[in-house]
Order: structure tokens, then sequence, then C-alpha cells
């Protein structure tokens, strides 16, 4: 009974886990993870245990969506550009400098290959004098106003981004596929009361109650976050709901049901599996407005001040785009290509799910 | 011995446009071994019939009446949770279409395993080996336990519903029209299958159908239905030789024979609408026997023979002896 010895596992693990946080947060001096780490280790666990282990179980199904998607060039660009954007978010911070260290001797270095004109303190004849300033290697990005290392402060920025995208989006679509197959499976009273509540969170906000809250109770990342998936889950659930009420017709639930299958088996082995396509494809296209969201909450000054988030470098940037126009444009640049990027793949998912191309 | 008996079923759906009397007042029983053909049009109460035994009918449809009686006890009087554990384990079923009745992204194997894991508990090698062993069964190669349904042909997908249906050895199988999708040669390698394991396993059958042509090769007892009704009920022999009801006889009509190259007669007119069925005998808007009674009075079932029940007043006329022994034998 590998699926029950699975869900089994699964508890187990995360049992330990929550364990290891309240022992790590009410009891240790030193902190292992903050808060926002456990969330992130139980996300990663999930993935590992509902994602990877059936793509790897499934071979054949998997190995069939890959043909598929690898045929859309654009889907595999945008594959490539977020599987680098993984890499340097994990790896980067390790080879990159602290992105808060302020230098003022090194402010406003453009980035490598240009050359600005600048009015600099000579300490020689204690006046200004108006100088010719490189880019150097040091800094190839270049610095800001407060010379810190633009690069620096990217990568890291990449990291509050893929987590902000990827953890925000799992918990919406968790909310949405829960109340939307439901919703869709008892139909009738629970149908009504789910939808109009869909409905209801749709028409809030929620950007409004987002700043509202960050404004009570302080910008915090893992708030923040939070706030996100447990506000965006409202489309979702309509997509899995009508895609469920067609599900819930077919014969082969009926044939379950006649052959003895509980509510809740039916749910989670008959329609969930086979909603996961589209719940991907979901998942895919709505990350990047995740990540917009954050970047644009930064952006107004109600990011989180402690992480370098590129909706903040970009806010940094704003006010002196005329001469040190770098520090605006290199975030501006990642955040594009990281949205187009979710987006292309997105849209080569859907392709490659969607039944009506099989022919 | 009956090991299942239905008595005065009743399921109305209750839609906008009025109440739909899809089944009315239905009663029949299943011997232990003997296969069952439930036969009528489309529309005769012949799926709902099956569901209501299982206590299946969902939303808008409800069962209002009658009694479900396995092995004498009443399956209506069952919590949901009871119902489950009967369905899979003491009566099976399965469905039209082979394609449709398999979960598209499950493989076939997962899928013949789901109802062991439901009901027996059975270990991770004890389900495989009793997976391959059914698959052996029905004809289907091992290798082809990790094949999705549309990899397999629609008659292999009906052999593979057959070892979903038998995984837990029920003793009642329901089949709903399960030939009905599938070309003729496929239907005579399926029946065989089919009938093969129902004797092999000594279990009883009750089988949905409109082909009389089937329901001559494999029936021990025929029921036919018409508008959600019981018209007439009797032994496959008794059926073919001798239809007493006028709506058996136009079935029988209506069926070409090689032999005498006759005319097909068909049955004039349509099956009345189930919001507002004819009053008296629901038969009586396409009889060509009825007569002023018949619009008035619900004619009872009353045995015209040993084990032959025929719902029509007219069930021992001359003329109805006469049209059911006429041309057509």
């Amino acid at each position: 009974m590998y699926k029950i010895s699975r869900n089994l596992l699964f508890a187990i693990v995360i049992s330990v886990i929550i364990a290891t946080m309240a022992l790590d947060q009410f009891a240790l001096k030193e902190k292992l993870l903050p808060p926002l780490g456990y969330f992130y280790v139980f996300f990663s666990v999930f993935m590992l245990f509902y994602f990877v282990y059936p793509l790897y179980r499934n071979q054949r199904l998997t190995l069939y969506y890959w043909e598929r998607t690898r045929k859309n060039k654009l889907a595999m660009l945008g594959l490539f550009f977020i599987v680098f954007l993984i890499i340097l978010a994990i790896a980067g911070p390790f080879f990159t400098a602290d992105p808060n260290y302020v230098n003022f001797e090194e402010k406003n270095l453009p980035p490598l290959g240009f050359t600005t004109s600048q009015s600099v303190y000579d300490r020689d004849t204690g006046s200004l004098r108006n100088a010719e300033i490189r880019g150097t290697w040091k800094h190839p990005l270049g610095t800001d106003d407060k010379g810190r290392d633009i690069l620096a402060m990217i990568v890291s920025g990449a990291r509050v981004s893929l987590q902000v995208g990827l953890v925000a989006t799992f918990i919406a679509l968790m909310i949405g596929t829960v109340i939307g197959v439901s919703s869709a499976y008892f139909g009738g009273a629970v149908d009504n009361v789910l939808m109009r509540f869909t409905d209801i969170m749709m028409t809030f906000p929620f950007f409004l109650l987002l700043v509202f809250i960050v404004f009570i109770f302080g910008a915090d990342l893992t708030l923040i976050i939070l706030i996100i998936g447990v506000t965006g889950w409202t489309g979702a659930a309509r997509i899995v709901r009508s895609e469920a009420l067609s599900l819930r017709t077919r014969e082969f639930v009926l044939a379950s049901r006649a052959l003895g299958a509980s509510d809740t088996r039916i749910i989670f082995r008959h329609l969930i599996p086979n909603v996961m396509g589209t719940l991907i494809v979901i998942a895919t296209l709505s990350i990047p407005g995740v990540i917009l969201a954050e970047a644009a909450l930064s952006f107004i000054g109600l990011g989180d001040p402690t992480v370098a988030s590129w909706g903040r470098i970009l806010n940094a940037g704003q006010d002196n785009l005329e001469t040190t126009w770098w520090v605006a444009v290199e975030p501006g640049i990642m955040l594009f290509l990281t949205v187009l990027s979710f987006n292309f793949l997105g849209d080569g998912l859907r392709d490659a799910f969607d039944p009506r191309s099989e022919l | 011995m009956n090991i299942l008996e239905v008595a005065g079923l009743k399921t109305y759906f209750f839609t906008r446009r009025g109440t739909v009397l899809a089944v009315d007042d239905v009663s029949f029983d299943l011997r232990k071994g003997e296969v069952l053909c439930l036969v009528g049009e489309s529309g005769s109460g012949k799926t709902v019939s099956a569901l209501s035994i299982l206590g299946l009918v969902d939303s808008p449809g409800r069962i209002i009446g009658g009694e479900v009686m396995l092995d004498g006890e009443d399956l209506r009087q069952y919590t949901p949770r009871q119902l489950r554990h009967i369905r899979g384990k003491r009566i099976a079923m399965i469905f039209q279409d082979p394609k449709e009745s398999l979960n598209p992204v499950l493989t076939i194997g997962e899928q013949i395993m789901e109802p062991m894991k439901v009901h027996l508990n059975l270990s991770d090698k004890g389900a495989k080996e009793k997976t391959l062993l059914l698959l052996e069964r029905v004809g289907i190669p091992k290798e082809r336990l990790f094949s999705y349904p549309h990899e397999l042909s629609g008659g292999m997908n009906q052999r593979v519903m057959i070892a979903m249906a038998l995984a837990c050895d029920p003793e009642i199988l329901i089949a709903d029209e399960p030939t009905s999708a599938l070309d003729v040669t496929t239907q005579a390698l399926f029946l065989k299958v089919l009938m093969d394991l129902k004797k092999e396993r000594g279990m009883s059958m009750i089988f949905i159908t409109h082909d009389l042509g089937i329901v001559a090769e494999i029936a021990d007892r025929v029921v036919v239905l018409y508008a959600g009704r019981v018209m007439e009920k009797a032994s496959v022999w008794q059926i073919f030789e001798n239809p007493r009801h006028p709506y058996t006889i136009g079935l029988l009509n209506s069926l070409p024979d090689i032999v005498k190259k006759k005319k097909l007669i068909p049955i004039a007119g349509q099956i009345p609408g189930l919001i507002n069925p004819p009053s008296g005998c629901v038969f009586h808007t396409r009889c060509r026997f009825a007569q002023d009674i018949c619009y008035r009075v619900v004619p009872p079932e009353e045995e015209v023979e040993d084990g032959h029940f025929s719902a029509c007043l007219f069930r021992g006329s001359a003329d109805i002896i006469k049209a059911s022994q006429g041309e057509r034998i």
C-alpha cells in the first residue's frame, strides 16, 4: 500500500519539522532558522512527496509531457532562465558581497564597461571636482548611492522573489484546490456557500488589505507571503471548480463510487490528479503576478526593509534615474525577464497539457 | 433461493419541470447463480433501477419507496457508510463506456487494486499478486499492469472493468449495457470471459441490455421494463416462446429474422414523457390491443404460467395468445 505508507511517512517528517520548529522558537537560545525558513522546509518536503515523487514514479507520463513541452522554444527559454534564477538564488549569496554593506567611498559606481562623469570630493585640494568614473570588476553591476553592490542586492532579491512567488502561490493553490474541488464535488448548498465566499474574497481589495496589515503589524516577508497566499486563491478555486464539475459527471467517478470508494478517496485520488495539469499551469501563470505584487509593495515602500527585494532597489533607484540609471534599470530587467519567463513556461505547459491539442 | 429482492422500488427525479417517475413500483428478484436480464428501450428505467439497488441515485433523484433486500437485509435502511461497504465488496457494478469508466491518469493496475485497498486488508504484495491473477484471468497480458487506459482498446478496457469489479469477489455483479460500446466480435469475447467468470465464481448477475440477441444467449430470466414499470417477468424461454405482453411481443416482432425474411414490425410511437405518464397502463398509448379499460386501470402483475408474470389486463385473451404465437416463430 504505497499510498498510505507515503502519507504516513509524510506525516512523520512533518511532525519532526514542527517539533524542531517549536523547540527552536521557544527553547533554544541560538535560532537555527527563522520562522520563514521552516516554511520553506515544509514547502520543499511537500513538493518532494506529492510532486517530484509522483513525477518520478510515472516516468512515462512525465516524459510524455516533457517531450511536448520541449517542442515550445520560448517555454524552454523560460525554463532555462528560471533554472538559472533558482541556482542564482540558492548559490549566489555565498559568492557575492553582503548586499547591506554600505561603503560611501565607492558610491554610484556605474556597471562594468560604462563611464559616468561625477563630481567627487578631492582629498588633496579639499574641493569638488569633476571626474570620469569607470565600472570596476569589484562591482560588475555598479553600486547605488550608498555604495552597496547591486549584483549582491539582485542576487539576494532573486531569492526573495522566488520565495514569495513559489510559497505564496503554493498556499493559494492549496486553498483554491480544496475549495474548488469540494465545491464541485459536493454541489448544492456547499457549492453555493463556498462560491459566494469566493466572490466576496474576489471583490475584496486585497492590495489595500496588504497595505493595511503591513501598516499595523510592520513589514515582514513571512507576513506578506502569508497574506498574498491566503487572499490569492480565488481565481484558482474558480478554475479548479469548473474543471472538477465536468470531471464529477464522468463515468469513472460513478464507477469508483459503485465499487465503494469514499468521498475523500474520490476527491484525492480521482479528481485532484485529473486537475493537476491545470494546477501546474495556473501555478506557473500566477507566480509572476505574485512576484510583481511583492515588488509593487516594496516599491511603494511597504516591503520588508531587512531584505533586498527587487522592488526596493527599483524604488531606491527611481529618484536618480537621470544620473545613476543602472540602479533602477538592472532590477527592472531582472523582474521583466523573470515574469516573462514564467509566462512563457506557463503558456508552453498549457499547450502541453491541453488534451484538445492531442490530435 | 433469492439473493436479492427488489420490491415496490420507486425512484423519482424532482426536476424544475416536474417529477419524473423514472422507476415506478418495480419489483423483481435475483436467484443465486442466475443471470437476470433487464430489458427495455432507453429511458425505461433499467439503469436507474440498478443504481437504486446500490443507493447511487444522485440529486435531484431520490428513492422514495420500496425495499432492496440483500440476503434478507434491507439495503435502504443502511447508513451511507454501511452501503459503501456493500458496494464493490458484495455487489459490484460495471458501466457502459469502458473508456469513460476508467480514470485516465491512473494505470490500470492501480485501478484494479483500488477496490482491494478500500475493502480488503491486503498487503502491497498480496494486492499485486491478486491483480496479476485477475488480469491473466480476463486475458490481458501482465505487462499491461502499468498501462494507462488510453493505451488499451475498448474491449481490453472493458475487461479491465471486469477485473476491477471482481477484485473483491462480489456475490452479485450488475452490468449496465457493458457491450453497447463494443463491436460485435469484441462483444462475443467479452461475453465469454464474463460468463466463464460468473460460472467459476458462482456469481449472480443482473445484466442490463437492449440487445435481445444477448438476452437469448446469456439470460436465465428476463424482466421487461417500459416507462419505469415492469411489463413482463419470465424465464428466457417463456419470453421468447410465449410472450404475454403486447410490448414484449412488439419488441420481438421488431427483431430481424434470417430464416423467414419477414418484414420488421416496429412499435409505433415513442416512449412517453415520464413527468406525466399515461394513465392506467403506461403502454396503452402505443398498444394495438388497447381498450377503454387500459386507460383507467393500472394492470397488476399476474402469473400466466409458472414463474411467468405479465402486467397486461388481456394477458390471457385470444388475440394476444394468437399474436404471441404468430408469424414471429
